[in-house]
C-alpha cells in the first residue's frame, strides 16, 4: 500500500519542510496501522486502512496551503482572488467530464443521456430516459415536502435532514443528521442502547433470580428511582438462599473469594463502631451484631449483586437478619453520607433513605470518566484508574454506570432487606 | 475506490447558492470556488452517516463481528456516504495530520514538532479516536482547547443573528490572524443568550474583530439593543478564518 502524492503547486521553505514531514507521517501511519489500531477506538469513518490512506493523500495539499498562508508567503487571502488561488484542480479528461456532468452541464443529446445515466448509476437498472413518471419525480427530488417518498434511499447524500424531520426516540440531530444520542434530554430516562441492554430482562417484582435484581437494581439507578429496595421486591425463595449465604459467611464457612485477589472474604464486626442513633433506624436490637463483609464472588450466587455490604445478625446464632448496602458505584456516583468504619461522623447509615450524591469514589481520586472507559476497553483493572475484570457481562454494565456519570445520570438505591 | 469518492477528494466543495461558489458559462465554463474547514474552531472529528447507510454499516459488522466501518469500494446501493461527508472526514484527517506533525499545540506555526514517528502516529490516531479511547492527556485533547486569555464585554447586541460585542479595556487581539474565538460568558437576563456553550462549542466560536474594542460573532436569538452586561469573554484560537480558504479555480 503506497501513496500516490499530488504535486504542491506552490512552493517555499516551510512549506518544503512541511510536506516531508507529512509524507513521512503519512508512510509511518500506515506502516504501523496494524500493530497500533484498534478499529473499534476509532471513529467509524476511520476504521479502514485503505480509507484512511487515500484521505492523509488527498489532505496534503490543503494542508499544505495552510502552512503556506501561515508563512506569510502569500498572507491572508481575499475571497475569488484569483492571484491568490495555489492551484487550478488537476483533473483528467475522464474526471473532467464527470465533474461537468455532476454540475449539471450538458449540451446535446449524447452527453445529457450519459449524464442521465451517470448521475443515475446508482439505480441497480436505470429506467430508459422516457419522459418522467411520478415515481422517477420521486427519485429525483428526495426530501421534497410535496414528495411522499422523501426518504429516498437512492439519495443517501441527502439523508432525512433534522430537525425538518425529527429523529427517532434515541436519537438526536448532528449537522442535520440524526445519530444516537450520548445523553438523553431527560436524564431520568434510559437510552436507547440502555432499553436494548436491559431488552432480555422481565423485570417483574418480585424477582426469583440474580440477574433480575441485578438488571432492575441497575435500572432504578439509571432513572432517578432511588427508593428504598426491600424485601417485598424479591421473592421468599431469593431471600431465603441471600440469608443462608450471608450467614455462612459470618460462621466463616464461605471464606474463599476469587475477585481482586483476595484470599479470603473480607469479615468485621463494626457493632461497637457504630453509633446508637443509627443502630436504632437500621433495626438493631441488642444482642445484634453488625458485620461488614463484601460479596464480590459469584460463589455468593444471590448476594453477588450486592458487593461490600453491612449484614445485621443475630449474636448468638450468627444468623443473618438484615442485610444493607447502597447500591452504588465508585465509578458513578455514590450516596451522601454513608456511615463506615472511617467515617464515622455520618449521619446516615447504608440502606437507608439519603438526599443529595456525590462523585464517586474513583472520580474523588482524580479518575476521569474517559479514562476509566479507556481502562475498561483495554482490560486495566490494577492502580488507582483500574476497572473492569474478567466478567465480560459485568464490564458491560460498568460502561453503562460511567456513561451515564458522563451524563450526569444516575441516583444510588438504598437496598435493606429484611431477611427474617 | 468509487469515482465519485474520488472526485470529492479534490477539495471541491460545490456549494451553488451559499454565496461562495460561482459559475460562470461564456466561451468555457470557468468555476470559482472557495474551500476552508467546516469548524473552523475545533479539533472534533465528524461523525454520523446517514441513518441508512449507518444502519448497513452497523448490520454488516455485526454480522462479521468487527468495528463498524466504511470500505470505499462497497458498491451495494445501501451504502453511500456522499461526497459531502467525505469532504468532512477529509478535513478530519488534514486536521489530524497537521495536529501531529506541527509544534506545539500547532495553531498559528509552521514548524515541524519534534518527536518520534510512533509519538506522532499516537497523536494522529488519538484524534481520531471516538471519546471514550482518547487519551486527554495527548494532543489534541490535552492543549487544543486551552484559552489564550481573557476579554471584559461591557455591552452586546444582536443583529439579524450577528452579536456584537464591545469591550473595556480594548480587546488586545491582533488583526494579524484571523482565527479569534471567543466562549462568551456573561452572568444576568438577556445578556446570557449571548453565552456559549463548550459543551456544544468547547473552543468557542469564530469572531470577526471591527475595531479594537468591537468583535462580532454569529449568534442566533431575537434582535437585541445595546445591553450593558458583566461577564467574561474567554479568548480562543481556532484554524482561521479567510487565512485557510483555498481559492479553487478551474476553467
Amino acid at each position: 500500500m503506497t501513496f500516490n502524492w499530488p504535486d504542491i503547486p506552490f512552493n517555499g521553505t516551510e512549506v518544503s519542510t512541511f510536506v516531508d514531514a507529512y509524507k513521512d507521517l503519512g508512510d509511518a501511519i500506515i506502516d504501523q496501522w496494524d500493530e497500533k489500531v484498534d478499529p473499534r477506538e476509532l471513529h467509524a469513518p476511520f476504521t479502514n486502512k485503505d480509507t484512511v490512506k487515500e484521505l492523509i493523500q488527498a489532505g496534503l495539499v490543503y494542508a499544505s496551503f495552510i502552512i503556506q498562508q501561515r508563512a506569510g508567503v502569500a498572507g491572508p487571502g481575499t475571497d475569488f482572488d484569483l492571484g491568490n488561488s495555489p492551484t487550478p484542480i488537476p483533473l483528467d479528461l475522464g474526471e473532467r467530464i464527470q465533474f461537468i456532468q455532476d454540475l449539471g452541464c450538458v449540451w446535446d443529446t449524447d452527453e445529457m443521456g450519459d449524464s442521465w445515466e451517470e448521475a443515475n448509476r446508482r439505480f441497480p437498472n436505470p429506467p430508459p430516459l422516457n419522459p418522467p413518471e411520478e415515481q422517477d419525480l420521486d427519485r429525483r427530488y428526495p426530501n421534497d415536502p410535496d414528495n411522499p417518498n422523501d426518504n429516498d434511499p437512492h439519495r443517501p447524500d441527502k439523508p432525512d435532514k433534522c430537525p425538518e424531520n425529527p429523529c427517532p426516540e434515541g436519537e438526536e440531530c448532528i449537522n442535520g443528521i440524526c445519530v444516537e444520542e450520548e445523553c438523553p434530554d431527560n436524564l431520568c430516562s434510559l437510552t436507547t442502547s440502555e432499553l436494548r441492554l436491559f431488552a432480555g430482562f422481565a423485570l417483574i417484582s418480585p424477582f426469583v433470580g440474580l440477574s433480575e435484581m441485578k438488571a432492575d437494581l441497575t435500572i432504578r439507578y439509571l432513572t432517578c428511582r432511588s427508593s428504598t429496595f426491600t424485601e417485598s421486591n424479591i421473592s421468599d425463595g431469593l431471600k431465603s438462599r441471600m440469608k443462608n449465604e450471608l450467614t455462612k459467611i459470618i460462621k466463616r464457612k464461605i471464606r474463599y473469594s476469587s475477585i481482586a485477589g483476595q484470599t479470603t472474604i473480607p469479615l468485621t464486626d463494626v457493632t461497637s463502631q457504630v453509633p446508637s442513633n443509627l443502630k436504632s433506624a437500621i433495626g438493631y436490637q441488642t444482642g445484634d451484631k453488625i458485620w461488614k463483609t463484601e460479596t464480590y464472588t459469584p460463589n455468593l450466587g444471590s448476594t453477588y449483586a450486592l458487593g461490600g455490604v453491612y449484614v445485621i445478625a443475630d449474636g448468638t446464632t450468627n444468623e443473618a437478619k438484615r442485610v444493607l448496602d447502597d447500591f452504588d458505584f465508585e465509578y458513578g456516583y455514590e450516596a451522601l453520607s454513608q456511615w463506615s468504619p472511617i467515617n464515622q461522623s455520618a449521619s446516615r447509615f447504608v440502606g437507608m433513605p439519603y438526599t443529595g450524591r456525590k462523585n464517586g469514589a474513583m472520580y474523588q481520586s482524580g479518575c476521569n470518566p474517559d479514562t476509566l472507559l479507556k481502562n475498561l476497553a483495554n482490560k486495566v483493572s490494577t492502580g488507582t484508574c483500574g476497572v473492569g475484570d474478567s466478567d465480560w457481562k459485568a464490564n458491560i454494565a460498568r460502561e453503562v454506570i460511567i456513561k451515564a456519570y458522563k451524563c450526569g445520570r444516575g441516583t444510588p438505591v438504598p437496598v435493606n432487606i429484611n431477611l427474617q | 475506490m468509487l469515482t465519485s469518492y474520488q472526485l470529492a477528494l479534490k477539495h471541491l466543495s460545490f456549494n451553488p447558492g451559499a454565496g461562495v461558489t460561482h459559475i460562470s458559462i461564456g466561451s468555457s465554463l470557468t468555476v470559482f470556488d472557495l474551500h476552508h474547514f467546516r469548524d473552523t474552531m475545533t479539533s472534533k472529528p465528524s461523525v454520523g452517516f446517514s441513518s441508512q447507510t449507518y444502519k448497513y454499516i452497523s448490520s454488516k459488522a455485526s454480522l462479521t463481528n468487527t468495528a463498524e466501518f466504511i470500505d470505499l469500494n462497497d458498491s451495494d446501493p445501501r451504502f453511500y456516504i456522499g461526497q459531502e461527508k467525505l469532504q468532512h472526514f477529509l478535513e478530519d484527517v488534514t486536521k489530524a495530520m497537521m495536529i501531529s506533525i506541527l509544534d506545539g499545540d500547532s495553531k498559528r506555526t509552521t514548524i515541524v514538532g519534534v518527536g518520534t514517528s510512533g509519538a506522532k502516529v499516537d497523536t494522529f490516531l488519538n484524534a481520531l479516536k471516538r471519546p471514550a479511547f482518547r487519551d486527554n492527556n495527548a494532543k489534541p485533547w490535552s492543549n487544543w482547547y486551552t484559552s489564550v486569555g481573557v476579554c471584559t464585554p461591557v455591552s452586546v447586541a444582536r443583529t439579524d443573528n450577528v452579536a456584537t460585542v464591545v469591550t473595556n479595556p480594548a480587546h488586545g487581539l491582533s488583526t494579524s490572524y484571523d482565527d479569534w474565538g471567543v466562549i462568551m460568558n456573561l452572568n444576568t437576563g438577556i445578556a446570557t443568550s449571548f453565552n456559549i456553550s463548550t459543551s456544544t462549542h468547547p473552543n468557542g466560536v469564530p469572531i470577526k474583530i471591527i475595531d479594537a474594542t468591537t468583535f462580532t460573532y454569529t449568534n442566533v436569538g431575537i434582535n437585541t439593543p445595546t445591553t450593558a452586561v458583566t461577564g467574561i469573554a474567554s479568548v480562543q484560537v481556532g484554524w482561521g478564518g479567510t487565512s485557510i480558504n483555498l481559492h479553487l479555480h478551474f476553467t
